[in-house]
């Protein structure tokens, strides 16, 4: 039988008096203004919040009226450089998310888990601002994931993790003395090749799927190599149990194992796996087609594994540009609930 | 979408496509179907659907937290002999299990959902074991699920039987059932969701069971407290109604509850061999309902008419006649001991 999950975070009040701080809604600045970023413009109108700031690898734009969002996203459709426009100010990032002072920070820049100093030393100046931050980039969760889920109340990470991450934090308390293990299918760009192998396409074929399905990462390597599943399994261990994880040691998905397999009945996934003991490892398993992790290609599982032998299952559907939109919309909508307009 | 659940080990789950639209319009994201399977890993299968308060746990170990909810009829050596076929159980959407619903949601409600609905995630599990037709055994809520497989879905389907259940929800239920969903909506916006959802528990087990079993059980005079009469149904009624709201989501409770009073199938559609299974003292499915739909069926059917003390509630309490008709209805040398 199912049980009853925790409740939503309440706000840290204090950490939210920076909200509404003028005008009559909560501001927004939006960093990274990729196929991600442009996604989450589109969407933004619909929310009760003011977009004052956004900021791509070029130049920072911003007007405390607020900015014309679905213009701004079709100009960076178009391959626009921000500072190109008119208004633009070149500044590094961090004096940018300085002098604008939003109230929430929307980071939606590349991943780059080989450099995650920068991406942490940003995080930190938001939430030590005392800004609310929603992340859609992994490199920075990965490489600190307790610092930064310390200040969970102001903290969205639902994008991350694929649509699933605001589960995480909000049932953190319990999940953290009860889970023994996790296992995650994490990485929905090789659940795509998967299934199409399992169809009998060739890996050029199966690639050229997921890339029409908007899944592959900007280096489809990580993809496939296990690079991404084991940053987000480094998010989840750091999480659950503070762990540093090992070191990655790239795997390799071999199409005549996935090809047999589905012929004898079984699927493969590429599976990462942790545990409270310090296990730490990702690798294309052989699993049953009922197996909860058994997902499509639409969704990812975390399978945390509680004390007692019940298992708490988190799927998530925030994939491809718009998919991450919208979990990243998600985010921002109970954060602006939960500092409420002025 | 985002789903959160807790399952057992031994619990499946089957993603249902991205954007599973319902009968009525609404659309379900990234839904799954909880499910478990007991007997041997091949052998005929038979899928066993229960009423609303019922889930995937058919059948148990001995332990009373442990039991199935149809255990009696459901296990190795009973009428449905897990040692020679295999059972699927399966939560209901939109309710109180695993499967996709107000739970897994987070408290987002959940479109309106039909056994239709039901039906039709079933027929994509199926689909997706790669099973050839199989058994349907449903009762209540369960043998609306059946009827509706059977008639949209008729290439999943081997053989039929659904008790209590026909063709139609009967107005009279719909009547008592919607009072309960009103009861239950507003201890919702009362801010008292489980004491409103116990009350609607107790006048839906007036709506199960016969006035000759509440009058053979509870015919005595009342005991006082102080001033005020304390009549031993009303404490029977109190308590089924607090264990019931105790594990029930008032939501998902609102979703099934309607959900039965959306059935509808057109039994001229349905060609599979089907018993029916009606109870002529069920306050909920008259036995004419039942009838009507022998009727109208358009494949080879049995009607059985079990007389019953326990209503509605006779699929839970007569095992033994239940348990000839079963054998017999899904051949004995292929599912029962």
């Amino acid at each position: 039988m199912t049980t009853s999950q925790l409740t939503s975070p309440s706000a840290d009040t204090a950490g939210l008096e920076a909200f509404c701080c003028s005008g009559n809604s909560p501001t927004l600045h939006l960093i990274g203004a990729g196929v991600v970023g442009s996604a989450l413009l589109e969407l933004l109108p619909a929310l009760p919040a003011r977009l004052v700031a956004l900021s791509d690898s070029t130049a920072t734009v911003h007007a405390r009226a607020g900015l014309p969002c679905r213009e701004l996203a079709a100009f960076k459709r178009r391959g626009g450089s921000l500072a190109d426009r008119p208004g633009a100010e070149v500044l590094p990032l961090p004096l940018a998310l300085d002098v604008v002072d939003a109230d929430i920070v929307i980071d939606a820049t590349p991943t780059d888990v080989g450099r995650a100093g920068p991406a942490v030393a940003r995080c930190r100046g938001v939430l030590d601002r005392g800004q609310a931050l929603v992340l859609a980039a992994k490199d920075a969760l990965a490489a600190a994931p307790g610092e930064l889920l310390a200040h969970r109340e102001r903290l969205g990470i639902h994008a991350v993790l694929g649509g699933t991450g605001a589960s995480l934090r909000d049932q953190l308390d319990e999940l953290q003395p009860r889970t023994q293990s996790v296992a995650a299918v994490a990485n929905a760009t090789t659940t795509a090749l998967i299934e199409e192998l399992e169809k009998g396409s060739t890996v050029p074929q199966a690639l050229q799927r997921a890339r029409d399905l908007g899944l592959l990462e900007h280096d489809a390597s990580i993809d496939l190599d296990g690079t991404d599943a084991w940053t987000k399994l480094a998010i989840v261990a750091g999480a659950l149990w503070g762990a540093t994880p090992a070191l990655h040691h790239p795997v390799q998905l071999d199409p005549a194992v996935v090809r047999r397999r589905a012929e004898a009945g079984s699927t493969t996934r590429l599976v990462a796996r942790a545990s409270r003991a310090g296990a730490f490892e990702v690798r294309y398993e052989e699993l049953p087609r009922t197996s909860p992790l058994a997902v499509p290609c639409d969704r990812v599982a975390y399978a945390y594994e509680l004390d007692g032998g019940d298992r708490r299952i988190h799927i998530g559907s925030g994939l491809g540009p718009d998919g991450t939109a919208g979990a990243l919309l998600h985010d921002l909508q109970q954060l602006v609930a939960a500092g409420g307009a002025q | 979408m985002t789903a959160s659940i807790t399952v057992s080990s031994g619990t499946h789950l089957f993603h249902l496509p991205l954007e599973f639209a319902l009968r009525h319009g609404g659309v379900l994201h990234g839904a799954q179907l909880a499910f478990e399977l007991f007997g041997p890993a091949h052998g005929p299968l038979v899928v066993v659907q229960g009423g609303i308060s019922s889930d995937r746990r058919v059948t148990g170990g001995e332990a009373p937290r442990a039991r199935g909810w149809w255990q009696d009829l459901v296990g190795p050596g009973r009428a449905l002999d897990t040692t020679r076929v295999r059972v699927l159980g399966i939560d209901h959407l939109g309710g109180n299990g695993a499967s996709t619903g107000p739970r897994s949601r987070d408290g987002i409600a959940v479109p309106a959902v039909t056994p239709a609905d039901q039906a039709r995630a079933t027929a994509l599990l199926l689909a997706h074991l790669g099973e050839g037709p199989a058994h349907f055994v449903g009762a209540s809520y369960g043998g609306m699920v059946g009827l509706a497989l059977a008639a949209e879905h008729p290439e999943c389907l081997a053989r039929l039987v659904a008790i209590s259940a026909a063709h139609r929800s009967h107005p009279r239920a719909t009547a008592g059932r919607w009072i309960q969903r009103q009861v239950v909506q507003l201890g919702i916006a009362q801010g008292v969701p489980g004491e409103a959802l116990a009350l609607a528990r107790a006048l839906a087990m007036t709506s199960y069971r016969t006035a000759e079993e509440l009058g053979a059980r509870f015919d005595a005079a009342p005991s006082w407290c102080g001033e005020q009469p304390e009549f031993a149904v009303a404490r029977y009624l109190r308590a089924r109604g607090e264990a019931f709201a105790a594990d029930f989501d008032p939501d998902a409770f609102l979703c099934l509850s309607q959900a039965l009073d959306l059935h509808r199938v057109d039994p001229r559609r349905i060609t599979a061999p089907t018993t029916l299974i009606g109870v002529p003292s069920d306050p909920l499915v008259p036995i004419e309902d039942v009838r009507a739909t022998a009727r109208a069926l358009a494949g080879p059917v049995r009607l059985v008419e079990l007389p019953s003390r326990y209503g509605h509630d006779a699929f839970l309490k007569e095992t033994e006649a239940l348990a000839s008709v079963l054998r017999e209805a899904l051949g004995a040398q292929e599912v029962a001991a």
